[in-house]
């Protein structure tokens, strides 16, 4: 029996296989590393999607590398085929992370200016809030005033000593009601030109209620002059009736709640000065003792004046009403005291001071009883800084 | 030497990049890991992070095998994945900036429909507040008014009867 391959004819036909083996596998196409499959899926990916969109630059570099990952593969360089192909993976990874952070700025600048913008309303809102509510408060303060307002019951007839004393009693009301206007009348003189128009229609309506507040204190000084019973509520309206005007030109002037505490200011600038200020409803008081030498200034009332001028003049938004006070009536004097004042007005405007009257309150406002011996007390300069915003 | 630099593949050489690249990989990779310790970040950048270090190992073993080529490229390598992972770094800060933008933006809108609330509420209150006003000072205007036309009443008796008492004058 012959052996198909004898031991050496084994070794030839192994070796010839192997050889075609050999020779098969050489020319068989190499298989393409799966590493370069899953760049082409990464370049793929939804991310990488947007990332060509916004990271453009990263994204063709990582494009480049995985091109030359194929070029190597083809090239036959399996090895640095793969790791170029990795690279690329590494690359599309960062070009992704470049998109998410072109992305976050975005939204954050978008953020920011939609916060921005609704911080800007919220500030105007909160600041309507304010004044709404500052309205709101001096609403219900009037209707509360007006509520607690003791109910008016008319004077009845009196006997004739009650009759002096009604009658004195409305000429104080009417020298307090004649304060209370003019301090309105200054107020709406414009401080500056450019304050003429301020306040529209309610500085018209207050400017018509001081008027007719105005109206009915003549009224009141004539009915007075004319003798007959005293009109003593009719006296006590007419006051009233100028400090609702007074307070209404101040309301126009000023929108509520704006700035408020000037007064204050004023209030402590004067008591830092030793002027001794006090504060009623027309506004912040100094009152000065004889500061007259005959018809004039004494040296001492001078300084005095010049002083609260200084003063005034730094507050231009407070004009001052000059209001002179007799020791006691006397007609005789009358021209004395009209030149008292005057002076004391003039010396104010020649120091600066723009808005400035005068009134002659007479004796009608006396300190103490004007027949005591200490009636002197009674004479006295008002300089009343009428505060232009209401309390 | 010169047979193996010569067995080189062309994109190998291509790809040839400075010595410093593996340096400048571990650099980074260590920078950002110190960063990112025991943070959220940490667990955002790990995946990039190790398998920056695994191209580090990777480098270290041709190198070990003389494969100085495939060692440089394995380093480029390392490289790209660490600054894959600075670039993630900077996209997880933008992220939770944006995330911070948002939230303030959400709260200001929430404060914003709160005051514009508050603000119909007072603007309404006002508006009771002024019909309130108008009805106490009517009935004001109308206690007063009564009163005036008593007093006129009175002070008109008081000059009538002053007109009475005053004696007529004898005619000549």
């Amino acid at each position: 029996m012959s052996r198909p391959f004898s031991s050496r004819g084994q070794g030839y036909w192994a070796g010839v296989i192997l050889s075609w083996i050999c020779s098969l596998s050489a020319c068989a196409p190499v298989p393409r590393p799966d590493v370069l499959a899953e760049a082409e899926r990464v370049r793929k990916a939804p991310a990488a999607v947007e990332a060509e969109r916004l990271a453009p630059a990263a994204f063709a570099r990582a494009d480049d590398l995985r091109r030359r990952a194929d070029q190597a593969f083809e090239d036959g360089d399996l090895a640095g085929a793969q790791l170029i192909a990795e690279r690329a993976i590494a690359a599309y990874a960062d070009a992704v992370a470049l998109a998410r952070v072109a992305k976050a700025e975005r939204e954050s600048t978008s953020a920011s200016s939609e916060r921005d913008t609704k911080r800007v309303e919220l500030a105007a809102l909160e600041g309507e809030q304010r004044r709404v509510s500052a309205e709101l408060e001096a609403l219900e303060l009037r209707v509360k005033a007006t509520r607690d307002a003791q109910p008016i019951v008319p004077s009845g007839p009196a006997d004739p000593a009650r009759e002096q004393a009604r009658r004195e009693a409305a000429r104080a009301l009417s020298i307090q009601a004649r304060l209370l206007c003019t301090g309105a009348r200054l107020l709406l003189a414009p401080a500056a030109p450019s304050d003429a128009t301020a306040g529209g229609a309610d500085r018209a309506s207050a400017a018509g209620d001081l008027d007719a507040a105005e109206a009915a204190l003549a009224k009141l000084d004539a009915s007075l002059a004319a003798g007959g019973p005293v009109p003593i509520d009719e006296a006590g309206r007419v006051r009233a009736g100028c400090l609702a005007a007074l307070t209404r030109v101040r309301r126009a002037a000023a929108a509520v709640g704006r700035a408020p505490g000037a007064g204050d200011e004023l209030l402590a600038t004067l008591s830092a000065s030793a002027l001794s200020p006090s504060r009623d409803d027309r506004g912040v008081v100094v009152a000065l003792r004889e500061p007259f030498r005959a018809a004039g200034l004494s040296a001492d009332g001078e300084a005095r004046l010049a002083s609260l001028a200084r003063v005034a003049a730094a507050h231009p938004a407070f004009p001052v009403a000059v209001v002179v006070h007799e020791e006691r009536a006397s007609p005789r004097d009358a021209a004395m005291w009209r030149s008292r004042a005057d002076a004391v007005v003039q010396k104010l405007r020649a120091s600066g001071v723009t808005r400035v009257e005068a009134v002659l309150a007479g004796a009608g406002a006396p300190l103490v009883d004007p027949s005591s011996r200490d009636r002197a007390r009674n004479s006295r300069v008002e300089i009343v800084f009428v505060t232009p915003e209401a309390l | 030497m010169l047979a193996a630099a010569l067995l080189v593949s062309p994109a190998a050489r291509a790809d040839a990049v400075p010595a410093g690249d593996a340096a400048a990989a571990a650099r980074l990779a260590d920078e950002l890991e110190a960063a990112g310790k025991g943070q959220p970040l940490a667990q955002a950048l790990a995946e990039a992070l190790a398998a920056s270090r695994k191209a580090l190992e990777r480098a270290r073993g041709a190198r070990a095998a003389g494969d100085e080529p495939h060692a440089k490229l394995l380093d480029a390598l390392a490289l790209e994945w660490a600054q894959a992972a600075a670039a993630q770094r900077r996209a997880f800060a933008a992220e939770q900036a944006a995330a911070r933008a948002a939230k303030e933006a959400r709260e200001v809108s929430v404060q914003l429909g709160r005051a514009r609330a508050l603000l119909a509420e007072t603007q309404a209150q006002r508006g009771l507040a002024e019909a309130e006003l108008a009805r106490v000072e009517a009935e004001a205007r109308e206690a007063r008014d009564a009163a005036a036309a008593a007093e006129a009443k009175r002070t008109a008796r008081g000059a009538g009867a002053r007109k009475a008492a005053t004696p007529k004058q004898a005619k000549p």
